[in-house]
């Protein structure tokens, strides 16, 4: 590409003229819908025209060298690598049903926020830097070096395969969820549209591709979030802030719940049996743990989350892209500062889409209306269509209570600036951003797992001697195989998003999380403890969640499916220390190799060796 | 040779006691700060600080914290000559 020189020194322009069209676009819709283009016509514009993008800035990518396609060339600035960390990061979970989980579960839910921010200070202090210095491609490439053997770098290779291919039926499922709504098609032909998407972004230019999609999704995704709560804040007359003004709403809510009954008015048997799996609210938006068994519940999903950041490998694979270890380290610093935008603002969007249902002084309360007057509401219609709603009114007494009010968790985001009255046009933004998180953390799970297997399992296992050509071949084919399974699984719809997503962190930290640390901060593990750590924390965390979920077992300890790296971390870690105290230590070429990542300066640990 | 290794060995001193300290707060806004979410709510009607925290304290805690830690390490780094150029 001729403008590549040119392009990294101008990032900041090129990002500059790109959000400004966007939000010059996002105008023109408005425009748009003021003259009369319907509903329908702006949906697909929106989703049309943010795919059109992203797929151009993949083809503009397309690249055949290895180091490019593995890392990005290794040119990224730390900034900019951070925006494209927190759009890999920021997935349909955290787009679409964060707020909405802490919406419907109140308190204990925003231990997903902590776990999800606090991960990376674990990111930056024991493993980014050091697998940066290391010059992998991708994480089984640092396991199996730093161990040796193919026992090793296979065990890594199965870990990231079951976690990332966990996760990624979960981001096409999102994808699959957005387009369908935006472009009112069945879900099971709009997941294989959005995997369409998503592979045009990443087949011809792998992780250079992904890199500068992705910078393009962060900007689409945050400005979709913040809009509307800006928005609605500023029309509830809170405050300018949402992020401040939220604590009187948060007050305010607590004066509305006490009065509609929140937490003493239970739905009835009659009634959830009609609403299925949609919720009622059913308890406070403040209620702090104050039971022994409440706290450890939230520290326990905390600390499975943070190990879960600081182990999944599409995620740290994104600091292998940066031009030096201090880069690389500085970059997660901007990453956790991108997400934070999004995720300190998630509680306030929740706290003021309740305050606009539960408050009757606002024109868009519901709770307490008529429920003839709340079942002729246009979006209330348009969600119980699809089955997400449910008016149920189960005294019979033509009010609304809040025991009478059912809905899935994964709208909130996306109905909200219906409920709210904001116009269609940030409905649409509020599509296309959804599209950007899920397709984003797509595309680097797919990603990663296609280079484990094209770069792992077919070139260091299979047939080293394969030429670039072929190699690049193989992880493309691999890429559109892997990306064709995931879709194939969404489409079955089999696993929610949020459930999925807690799952794929647990698998990756019961089978890498003290891999990955000790092989840096012990010089002491070997192969024999990593392999006994692997196998043995993978294994049982899967026996346990197997055994939780399907086999009937009673939770230990309040343990369940959400929390199972509980079991396969120490296990990892117990078997990890003690097999490798009982055998010889590593030799000395690996002990050398752990002091050199251990310092920044110098050539990539890799590139020296061959 | 031994100079350098000798120096190499100091460096690492260094960082492993910053690692502590950084995992010490991250600890604190982890976990502790969230045992005390109750009590941190405080009476009905006054700011409900244990909902700040959970819902925004501890990010804002992660992310100065980072920051912080990427400056001393860089600094540990340039004084023990081991900086990239």
């Amino acid at each position: 590409m001729k403008l590549e020189g040119g392009f990294i020194n101008n990032l900041g322009r090129v990002y500059g003229i790109y959000t400004l069209g966007f939000l010059g676009f996002v105008i023109l819709m408005a425009i748009l819908e003021q003259v009369g283009v319907s509903p329908e016509k702006i949906g697909w514009m929106f989703v049309g025209f943010t795919i059109a993008i992203y797929a151009l800035i993949g083809i503009l990518s397309r690249t055949m060298e290895s180091n490019e396609y593995y890392v990005a060339g290794r040119e990224v600035p730390a900034v900019f690598n951070g925006m494209a960390t927190a759009a890999d990061w920021m997935s349909g979970a955290s787009f679409l049903a964060m707020a909405g989980g802490i919406y419907l579960n109140g308190y204990p839910y925003m231990a997903f926020l902590v776990g999800w921010t606090g991960g990376y200070v674990l990111v930056a202090s024991l493993l980014a830097p050091y697998l940066r210095k290391f010059g992998c491609y991708t994480v089984p490439d640092f396991i199996g070096t730093r161990y040796g053997g193919n026992l090793a770098r296979l065990c890594a290779v199965i870990v990231l395969v079951v976690a990332s291919f966990t996760y990624v039926t979960a981001q096409i499922t999102g994808t699959g969820l957005v387009a369908s709504r935006a472009l009112s098609i069945p879900f099971n032909i709009a997941v294989w549209i959005g995997l369409a998407g998503i592979l045009f972004c990443s087949m011809l230019g792998g992780m250079k591709a992904v890199t500068w999609t992705q910078v393009a999704q962060y900007i689409v995704l945050i400005i979709a979030y913040l809009l509307p709560v800006f928005w609605m804040s500023n029309a509830s007359d809170y405050g300018m802030i949402p992020q401040i003004a939220q604590f009187d709403a948060v007050l305010r809510v607590q004066e509305l719940e006490a009065m509609h009954g929140v937490g003493t008015l239970m739905p009835t048997a009659e009634a959830q049996a009609e609403a299925g799996k949609l919720a009622a609210l059913k308890v406070g938006i403040n209620d702090a743990s104050t039971t022994l068994m409440a706290k450890w519940k939230f520290l326990t999903l905390v600390i499975c989350m943070m190990a879960g950041t600081a182990s999944l490998p599409h995620v740290l694979m994104r600091y292998f892209t940066t031009a030096s270890v201090r880069a690389a380290r500085q970059s997660v610093g901007w990453s956790l500062l991108f997400i934070f935008m999004l995720y300190f603002t998630a509680p306030a969007l929740a706290t003021f889409t309740k305050l606009s249902l539960l408050d009757p002084n606002l024109a868009t309360g519901i709770i307490g209306k008529p429920i003839a007057d709340v079942a002729s509401l246009e979006w209330v219609q348009k969600w119980t269509n699809v089955g997400f709603l449910k008016i149920f009114d189960g005294n019979g007494d033509g009010l609304l209570q809040i025991n009478e009010f059912f809905m899935k968790g994964d709208i909130v985001v996306l109905a909200t600036p219906e409920i709210a009255g904001l116009p269609y046009v940030i409905s649409g933004l509020v599509a296309a951003g959804g599209l950007a998180a899920a397709m984003s953390t797509a595309d680097g799970l797919l990603l990663a797992i296609a280079n484990a297997l094209s770069h792992d399992l077919y070139y260091k296992m299979i047939d080293p001697k394969a030429d670039t050509k072929t190699r690049l071949v193989v992880a493309r084919i691999l890429l559109v195989a892997v990306g064709a399974a995931g879709a194939f699984v969404a489409a079955q719809g089999l696993t929610g998003i949020l459930g999925a997503v807690a799952w794929a962190f647990c698998f990756a930290n019961s089978g890498l999380f003290f891999p990955l640390v000790l092989g840096v901060w012990w010089k002491r593990a070997n192969r024999q403890g990593a392999v006994a750590g692997m196998i043995g924390g993978f294994g049982s965390g899967f026996w346990y969640l197997y055994m939780v979920q399907f086999g009937g077992m009673e939770p230990w300890l309040g343990l369940d499916g959400l929390r199972f790296g509980m079991i396969g971390m120490p296990v990892s870690l117990i078997l990890m220390v003690v097999v490798s105290l009982m055998t010889d230590e590593p030799d000395e070429e690996t002990q050398k190799m752990v002091d050199e990542i251990r310092v920044p300066k110098g050539k990539v640990v890799l590139d020296a060796k061959s | 040779m031994s100079a350098k290794s000798s120096s190499n060995t100091a460096h690492w001193d260094r960082s492993r006691s910053l690692l502590w300290v950084t995992l010490a707060i991250w600890f604190f806004f982890s976990f502790v700060v969230h045992w005390f979410g109750d009590a941190l709510n405080g009476a009905p009607g006054s700011f409900p600080a244990g909902y700040f925290m959970a819902g925004q304290g501890s990010q804002i805690a992660f992310v100065v914290l980072i920051f912080w830690f990427v400056s001393r390490q860089n600094k540990i780094d340039e004084e023990h000559g081991v900086a990239e150029d």
